[in-house]
């Protein structure tokens, strides 16, 4: 059982994926595999629409954390921490990244998160691993070699980061208890072929309203910066939910109307930090009038 | 360190912003003059969190997050500094 999405850019893709969710059984569909051909190109009027309902189910439903797309791909690249035009950019990301890691004590602390795990993951020497510096170390050194780039953010059976640094992966598979919660994005490979590096995801359960359209930005948002690091220029990004959904929230069908008929414009990404001084309140979600909070 | 006032703070928030920047605290005074303030000069949660973490260094003492912070409390320079100002216990 699969369904397979091909389009060309982020907003297109979550559309399709978001409108065969619709069509499917419970909303739920196992191996969905999107295929995004220009990872770093969006449609900004679907994720408008996204925005403005995100922005009303937070209205509607206080006290579960709807965040905006730019918050949630955040967890993955924290874009606001590159500066490509710095010397040894890379390097400097990797400080900020962990340092701000370190700091973080939210209630995500069992696991830490996306970009934490990339950039420290706890290896069984109490020692923890830099997987993207290790990734861009290979793919500068030797750029021939096509499949030697991946990075585990998670494993079955895994409680907290204490505990994936004492144990194996082959053995404990049989004991996955984890029911929801983070982290979903379990595996992330990267491939060069041709001077182009692709880069695959694979989620555990991925949910198409609060989290995929920002999961796909942070990843287009990590595939660029290891390209740019090593010197290979941005091919595909594929992402497989084993187990993806819709959310059971009101107005999931509107959600799709809306985001089709505000489809159309499609723009790049943006993959790096804004210049010093620049607005950010855009990338928060908007204020919506009151009556469609209703 | 010790402690001293409110302006020991926003010195530690310029510094931090600096170093994320890459450029000189001077050079971020010059961009806070440019957009009107301390409080026009807007920062996201990253950058929040890392210059927190830069400031829980200088200062000894741990912090709220952003995550544990409201937008509000985290959004421009002037914002910021004021947080962590209360976060100290600085009611100057």
């Amino acid at each position: 059982m699969a369904t397979y999405i091909n389009e060309d850019n982020i907003g297109e893709a979550w559309l399709q994926a978001y409108r065969e969710l619709i069509r499917a059984p419970g909303h739920m569909l196992v191996n969905l595999a999107v295929n995004i051909r220009n990872p770093l190109m969006e449609d900004v009027g679907v994720r408008n629409a996204l925005e403005i309902d995100l922005a009303r189910l937070r209205a509607v439903r206080a006290g579960v954390p709807w965040h905006s797309v730019h918050t949630v791909a955040n967890t993955i690249f924290p874009i606001s921490l590159y500066q490509p035009h710095l010397p040894d950019a890379a390097t400097r990301f990797f400080n900020l990244s962990l340092a701000g890691n370190q700091a973080r004590r939210g209630k995500n602390k069992g696991w830490g998160t996306y970009i934490g795990r990339l950039v420290a993951y706890p290896g069984p020497d109490g020692k923890s691993v830099n997987q993207l510096e290790r990734i861009l170390q290979v793919l500068r050194e030797a750029r021939n070699w096509a499949d030697l780039y991946e990075a585990p953010l998670t494993y079955p059976g895994e409680a907290s980061a204490a505990e994936s640094a004492s144990s194996d992966m082959n053995v404990i598979g049989p004991s996955d208890k984890r029911r929801r919660g983070g982290p979903c994005l379990a595996h992330i490979s990267v491939t060069a072929e041709n001077g182009k590096l692709h880069l695959t995801a694979q989620y555990r359960r991925h949910s198409y309203v609060a989290r995929a359209y920002g999961n796909f930005v942070g990843l287009a948002r990590l595939l660029n910066f290891l390209a740019h690091e090593s010197g290979h220029g941005v091919g595909t990004l594929f992402v497989i939910g084993t187990h993806a959904e819709i959310e059971s929230v009101p107005g999931r069908t509107d959600l799709l109307v809306a985001a089709s008929a505000a489809s159309g414009t499609r723009q790049p990404i943006e993959t790096s930090s804004r210049p010093l001084g620049a607005a950010w309140s855009d990338l928060d979600l908007p204020t919506i009038a009151p009556t469609r909070a209703q | 360190m010790a402690l001293t006032d409110r302006a020991a703070v926003r010195d530690a928030v310029i510094a931090g912003l600096a170093e994320v920047f890459g450029v000189s605290p001077e050079h971020v005074e010059e961009e806070i003059c440019s957009v009107g303030g301390d409080n026009y000069l807007e920062l996201d949660s990253k950058t929040a969190e890392w210059i927190i973490a830069h400031a829980e260094k200088e200062f000894g003492s741990i912090l709220p997050t952003p995550v544990e912070m409201g937008r509000e409390d985290f959004s421009t320079i002037g914002a910021l500094v004021a947080a962590i100002a209360a976060a100290l216990g600085i009611t100057e």
